[in-house]
């Protein structure tokens, strides 16, 4: 029972994170349909960003991450502008290329920058707490419980706001929302820095349990790839269950069938889902041939703002 | 100025030039090698791979001339040093530090014979392809006498051919690969402990662990990668070497792996807990290693821990935080002295003139040895300053001591059956911190053969 639940806090826990970022790759995904393989890289800058600012100034825990998190997330409006929007009508394999190109430069730069590579201090200090007798990571708790918060208000900025129904808007009917006078391009950028906000609190929440370096956003996204394919591409509620599952088979597999296994759990799920099941556990034929068949239509040039 | 007759640069072969289709006549094509050859002939030009304005035959004395390779002139000897400074495993990179820094104290101390070490240093980032393309502008470009660096075993394997063929003297800084000098190379040597090093102590202490206690169970843990897997396989070809010539019987219970990328090592522990091990030896990098100390501890699996050379007891208490967490943990010390004794003042004073805001611990003294040996072997060499002299010379240093290394040094001819003729130091020790509060600010250096296991389960 103690090996169960500690084995279920620790799977909760990763999922969370793998959760977060597949979130921020579900939402691109859906407004631009690109798939961006430099979101392990917002993973990574939020970490960054919040580590070298710990270490610089003496400020309070959660002003050093809200401003990591709005740093990356002005950081990726540029990116998005400068990267991105020129190739918003070109195929998906050069936009693809783009954010595959962004991975190294990213880390470059950071590499370039970072001399020593340190874990961002525990949110809530390092002693574990107990329930009972299971001990239990209180970073364990507090990447669980941001998911558990972040959850519904994306439920509530999509359904029952102006943004949302715009967001909305452009996703469904991408034409439809240029002509009733939507800033399509307007709604890809904050798309595109809103995700990045997500995977970059994902990093600052993984921060205290790994190194934080310019390659710790490579694992994190693949596994989260593997989330939006359990849970179904494009759909939010499937990143989220998708994220958890994918983390709760990791470690339920390496604790109880190997732990040779429980490295490659994750990735294993990808093939499985896509034979099994193509859709996701959450997604829907219709949308995996949505998918396929409609390529994002382009904004018109010269959209009136929101 | 010229390089000494005979000898050649080598350039390395980065693969096969096409042959370009030309209406040049091929008369002049041989007219340029014919007057090439006569320039070399004559002593006045430069020669293959050199351009001229490094090697040098001193002024005078022709009969007798000493003679110099690429890097050397009357004044400097030009050293290639690479580790890796920024990157994942930039921690390694301080053990260079310490190394440039006695460079730098030699320099102000009038050189060796009369010539100041001129050293370029590149940033490997631990990255095979960075690393690749930085000897090779050490070796054509700056056209270096010797190469001193390499602290990642994946880069420094993936460079070895090109210095290998190359042919100038390198002397590696701190890698484990036992594959970079086994079988070994003509040109390259080990500067300090190899993987053997780790895991012999490793082993030892599991033997002693065993005659003391008389609990034999034994848990491994390692990354799955080539790093980690040689490391298990190092370890159990010693530990069945050494359990053998002790008689003790062991009982290998479980072998599990860390990924090297990883927040929960829940899987790993649960794996060592399961197998209700009396010890355990586990090889990871730092950043798996610290999650897995702090589960480990987190989940009640307080048994000793032992690693080799990747990892470093201070380095771990500060990234796990817990002191409870670290203080049965082992990690290699592959110097003769603790760092806090008079014979290692040499070395903290170099880096803390040259680098002050380095912090002198284990990991500043990763493959220093090697410095005190390359200024052993250039000083021996006088005024033959070619590669040729400096392998030959490096082959005869026996029984060299120096507190960077755990024993004397020796090594040895050429046998391509025994590797101990490239590798400066033999078996380890081991450095841990106890959780008694009066030993606060010290790292304990044991023997591997120690045996005071019952003094860590009270601490513990």
């Amino acid at each position: 029972m103690l090996e169960f639940a500690q084995a279920l806090v620790a799977g909760l826990s990763q999922g969370s994170i793998y959760a977060l970022m597949a979130l921020g790759l579900t939402i691109v995904y859906r407004s631009t349909t690109i798939l961006n393989f430099s979101h392990g890289e917002n993973f990574m800058l939020g970490a960054f960003f919040a580590l070298t600012m710990l270490r610089a100034w003496d400020a309070p825990y959660l002003i050093v991450i809200v401003a990591a998190l709005v740093l990356v997330f002005v950081l990726s409006l540029a990116i998005e502008r400068i990267a991105i929007e020129p190739l918003i009508e070109r195929d998906h394999l050069s936009q693809v290329f783009a954010t595959v190109a962004l991975i190294y430069i990213l880390r470059g730069v950071v590499r370039y920058f970072q001399i020593d590579q340190r874990p961002l201090d525990p949110i809530l200090g390092v002693l574990p707490m107990r329930i009972g007798d299971v001990p239990i990571n209180k970073q364990y708790l507090v990447t669980a419980g941001v998911l558990l918060v972040i959850t519904p208000l994306l439920g509530l900025l999509f359904q029952r706001t102006t943004l949302g129904r715009i967001l909305r808007a452009t996703t469904q009917n991408l034409r439809g929302a240029s002509l009733v006078g939507i800033n399509t391009r307007g709604v890809f950028r904050m798309t595109w820095a809103a995700a990045a906000a997500l995977g970059a609190l994902a990093g600052i929440l993984a921060g205290p349990v790994v190194l934080v370096s310019a390659g710790m956003g490579h694992r994190p996204l693949i596994l989260a790839f593997a989330a939006m394919t359990v849970g179904g591409f494009g759909s939010i509620p499937g990143a989220i269950v998708g994220g958890l599952f994918v983390g709760l088979v990791e470690v339920f597999a390496g604790v109880y069938v190997s732990t040779v296994l429980g490295d490659v759990a994750g990735y294993a799920l990808i093939f499985i889902i896509l034979l099994l099941r193509p859709q996701g556990l959450l997604g829907s034929e219709a949308q995996v041939k949505d998918v396929d068949t409609e390529p994002a239509e382009q904004p018109a040039a010269g959209q009136a703002a929101v | 100025m010229t390089v000494a007759p005979g000898r050649r640069f080598k350039p390395i072969e980065m693969g096969v030039v096409p042959e370009m289709e030309t209406n040049r006549p091929r008369w002049i094509v041989v007219f340029v090698a014919v007057f090439a050859l006569v320039l070399a002939a004559c002593g006045e030009g430069p020669s293959a791979g050199n351009d001229g304005d490094e090697g040098a035959q001193p002024a005078g004395d022709e009969g007798e001339q000493a003679q110099y390779d690429q890097g050397v002139t009357d004044d400097t000897i030009k050293i290639g040093m690479f580790a890796p400074f920024t990157g994942d495993a930039a921690v390694f990179g301080k053990g260079s530090h310490t190394i440039e820094s006695i460079y730098k104290e030699i320099n102000e101390a009038g050189g060796i014979n009369g010539r100041k070490l001129e050293l370029v240093i590149e940033d490997s980032q631990c990255d095979p392809a960075t690393l690749k393309l930085a000897v090779r502008r050490l070796i054509e470009r700056e056209k270096v006498f010797m190469l001193h660096g390499g602290m990642c075993s994946n880069a420094n394997l993936n460079v070895l051919p090109d210095i290998q063929s190359a042919g100038l003297p390198w002397l590696i800084m701190a890698s484990a690969a036992e594959g970079l000098v086994d079988p070994p190379s003509k040109n390259v040597f080990h500067g300090w402990a190899n993987q053997t090093g780790g895991t012999s102590m490793n082993a030892e202490m599991v033997v002693s662990f065993i005659k003391e206690t008389g609990n034999n169970r034994v848990a491994l843990v390692a990354m799955p990668d080539e790093w980690g897997q040689g490391w298990a396989e190092g370890f159990k070809r010693d530990l069945e070497e050494i359990s053998a010539r002790e008689d003790v019987e062991v009982d290998l219970v479980a072998e599990a792996e860390i990924p090297e990328e990883t927040g929960d090592a829940t899987p790993s522990v649960r794996a060592v807990q399961r197998s209700d091990a009396d010890i355990a030896v586990v090889y990871a990098y730092p950043q798996p290693m610290s999650v897995f100390l702090r589960d480990a501890h987190a989940q009640g699996l307080d048994i000793p821990k032992l690693t080799g050379q990747g990892t470093f007891v201070e380095d771990q208490l500060e990234r796990v935080g817990n002191r409870e967490a670290v203080t049965n943990f082992f990690s290699s010390y592959c110097q003769a002295a603790p760092l806090d004794s008079p014979e290692m003042d040499r070395y903290r004073e170099a880096l803390e003139k040259h680098y002050p805001r380095d912090v002198f611990d284990n990991s500043a003294m990763l493959g220093v040895s090697g410095a005190d040996i390359n200024v052993e072997i250039l000083t021996q060499m006088g005024d033959d300053l070619t590669w040729e002299n400096w392998i030959a010379t490096a082959e005869q240093l026996q029984d060299f001591e120096t507190p960077g290394a755990p024993s004397p040094v020796s090594y040895g001819p050429l046998d391509e059956e025994d590797p101990q003729t490239r590798i400066a130091a033999g078996t380890c020790r081991a450095a841990h911190v106890p959780l008694d509060d009066k030993k606060d600010s010290e790292l304990v250096v044991v023997d591997p053969n120690w045996s005071e296991w019952t003094s860590i389960r009270d601490d513990s």
